[in-house]
Order: C-alpha cells, then structure tokens, then sequence
C-alpha cells in the first residue's frame, strides 16, 4: 500500500522531472531559435543559405561610416563586429538610440553578398547608463559591452 | 495570520516613505548620455520585474509547502503572490515598451526575454483561471499549485535569457558572478537601488492586503456553505 506520504512525494517528483524535462527541451532545441539576430561574421559566413532570406544582423554602427543622403531619408553605413563589416542600405526613420559606434540590429535581405537591404532598423542598448557629465567614459564601456555581448 | 494583520499599516507606511523619497530622486536624476530623460523609465522597468520573478518565487515556494504540508496559509499566500505579480508584470512589459518604442524604434521584439516574460503574465492568468475552474476549491488549489511549480522553468529562462541567447534586450546592468560589474554610474544608480528597497515593500504591502482579503473570502464562504446545510 502506497502511504499518503510516499503519494505526495511521488507527485512532487513527477513535478519536478517534467518541469526538468521542459528546461532541457528548451536549452537543447530551441537554441537557433531564440537567437535575435545574426552577427555579422555570421551572415557572411551563411551568405548563400540566407540569401533572398529575411534575417537579422546586430552589431555596431561602424564610426565613420554613416553617409546621409541629403534631401532624403536614405543611408549607407557599415555594421560591424570589428572582424566583419556589412554595407547596409535603409531608407526611413531611425529609432533615438541610433548612432555611430553604438548598438544596432538591422531587420532585412541581402541584395547581392556585398550589400544588406534593411527595412527596419532597431537600436540595441547596452547595459550601460551614465550620466551626460561622463558622456565620454559612456560612450568607451558601451562600446567595450556591446562587442563583447557580440562574442 | 494573525501577523498579516499587524505588519499591514506599518509596512504601508515604509511604502509610502521609500515610494515617495525615491520618485523624488527620480525627479532629480541626471540626464543619460544617450537616452537623456527617457532613462527614469528604468527606475519602474526594473523594480517591477525584479518583483514580478520574486512574487513568482514566492507562488513556487508556497505551492510546494502547499503540497507537501496542506498548509492553507501557504495556498491563500500562493494566491495572494500570484496577482500581485501579475500586476507587476503586466507593468514590467507596459514600461518595457513605452521604453522601447523611442529608444529600440519598436514597441515589441519576439526576442528570448521579452518572450520568457510574455510567458510568465500567460502562466501568471492560467493560475488565477485554473484556480476557479474547478468546481472543488481543495481539487482547484491542488493543481493551481502544481502548475505553478511547473511554470517556475520559466524563472531562470527569464533571469539568464539575456546571456544564454543574444537578445534585442540588454545583458544585466547589475549582476553577480563571472560577468560581475556594476554598468549603472553613481548618481543614475542609488534611486535605483532605493526604488527597489520601495518595491519590495510595496509587494509585502500589496501582498499582505491581498492576503487578508482571501482569507475573509474564504471565511465567508465557509460561513455561507454552513448556513445552507443548517438550513436543509
């Protein structure tokens, strides 16, 4: 006879294997999944399988690159993960967070393996927030946070 | 439960002190390099979701004890955790994207922690449906408890989200460990840590008035079930 204890602890440890069981399932398969975006090496490893393919690439706003239309809502810019830089083409409004050397991830095609397409561009924001005073040493630690959350 | 009772008002007031001296740090707080006034949005961001994971601890802890010991008062402080973090997460992902629409250029991203965090207000509701689904509150309580004591996977999925998978969202600005650092300046960081000190008390406060109120529901109804069959 299966006592009322045992019945309880029996219960608790089914809980506890299937919660277990959800979390290896989660860790092990949806891991390519879960992935927001690719870095730049990444895409231009995967260039050929991507191709025509709508993907996204986070990285840095190459400082120095950023070249506006004038007139126009269109422009050019490098990401870069400091190994590979992608050429990107956007044409619209721009989130408040993007600039050079800061964060962003591009939403859109590659239009030929030597230039990316965006069609939505989101600024990613590091972890770090200093104030306007020390904007300097903000703008180095961020920079020095968003590469290496990009390794 | 007697204790609820006396912690009530004293607990409230700290809330009230703590609440109303950290906004008002938060009115003074300097400008941020790159985000200028849209940084106060952090000093509820993160509290509230900071509160949200502890209420859901708080929901596992008690569903345990719950099925382990039958305690009633672990079950009405399960109940009682679970629409206090509700409430904090409904108000963790509100603020998330008012944030986000100007600073990101998007008010949602399907990335890994705002997802795990959708999850979470989902199971937070299916607690406090699956509670009164069943027609037998003993029977209710039971699986409410074993739901919640599933759904905790979704706690370190939320906590390291943002360092397992890259994410739209940022890594942690305080965080213990390998990756230890502190990525919030002095003067941006003590009305944060303030915020989160009025917070907890807030969910202790918020928690503990919930908690009285079930217990005098359940009282009630007691009551109520006695009569009818009195009158039988």
């Amino acid at each position: 006879m299966i006592s009322l204890l045992n019945k309880r602890l029996m219960l608790m440890f089914t809980v506890i294997m299937v919660g277990g069981a959800l979390v290896a399932l989660v860790l092990t398969s949806f891991t390519g999944a879960l992935v927001y975006f690719h870095t730049p090496t990444e895409a231009v490893a995967k260039t050929k399988e991507l191709v025509a393919k709508k993907i996204r690439i986070g990285g840095m706003v190459q400082t120095g690159s950023l070249v506006r239309e004038s007139g126009t809502l269109k422009i050019r810019f490098l990401v870069t993960d400091s190994t590979t830089h992608i050429p990107v083409r956007y044409e619209g409004m721009l989130p408040d967070l993007f600039r050079e050397g800061q964060g962003v991830v591009v939403e859109g095609t590659w239009q030929s393996p030597q230039e990316f397409v965006a069609t939505t561009i989101l600024a990613k924001h590091s972890e770090d927030y200093v104030p306007v005073d020390m904007s300097e040493q903000g703008i180095a630690k961020s920079k020095e946070s968003l590469l290496k959350s990009l390794k | 439960m007697n204790i609820l009772k006396k912690i009530q008002l004293p607990t409230g007031i700290l809330t009230w002190i703590t609440l109303i001296a950290g906004v008002w740090l938060v009115f003074n707080v300097p400008d941020d390099f790159q985000q200028g006034g849209a940084v106060k949005i952090l000093y509820i961001h993160v509290p509230s979701a900071k509160m949200a994971l502890l209420s859901y601890l708080v929901v596992t802890v008690a569903s345990i004890l719950h099925l382990w010991k039958r305690s009633e008062t672990a079950d009405i402080l399960a109940e009682a955790a679970t629409s206090v973090g509700a409430a904090f997460t409904a108000m963790t992902l509100a603020s998330g994207s008012i944030w986000g629409k100007p600073m990101w250029g998007t008010w949602w991203a399907w990335d890994a922690r705002l997802t795990s965090m959708l999850v979470l207000l989902i199971l937070f509701k299916g607690l406090m449906v699956l509670r009164h689904s069943l027609d037998d509150p003993v029977k209710g309580a039971r699986a409410t408890a074993i739901l919640a004591i599933i759904g905790a996977v979704d706690l370190p999925i939320i906590h390291y989200s943002v360092v397992w998978w890259r994410t739209l969202h940022q890594p942690p600005s305080l965080s213990a460990g390998s990756n230890a650092g502190i990525h919030i300046a002095g003067p941006l960081l003590t009305p944060l840590l303030i915020l989160t000190v009025a917070f907890m008390l807030l969910t202790l406060y918020m928690t503990t008035v919930k908690a009285r109120q079930i217990e005098a529901r359940r009282r009630l109804d007691a009551l109520e079930t006695a009569r009818m069959h009195a009158d039988e």
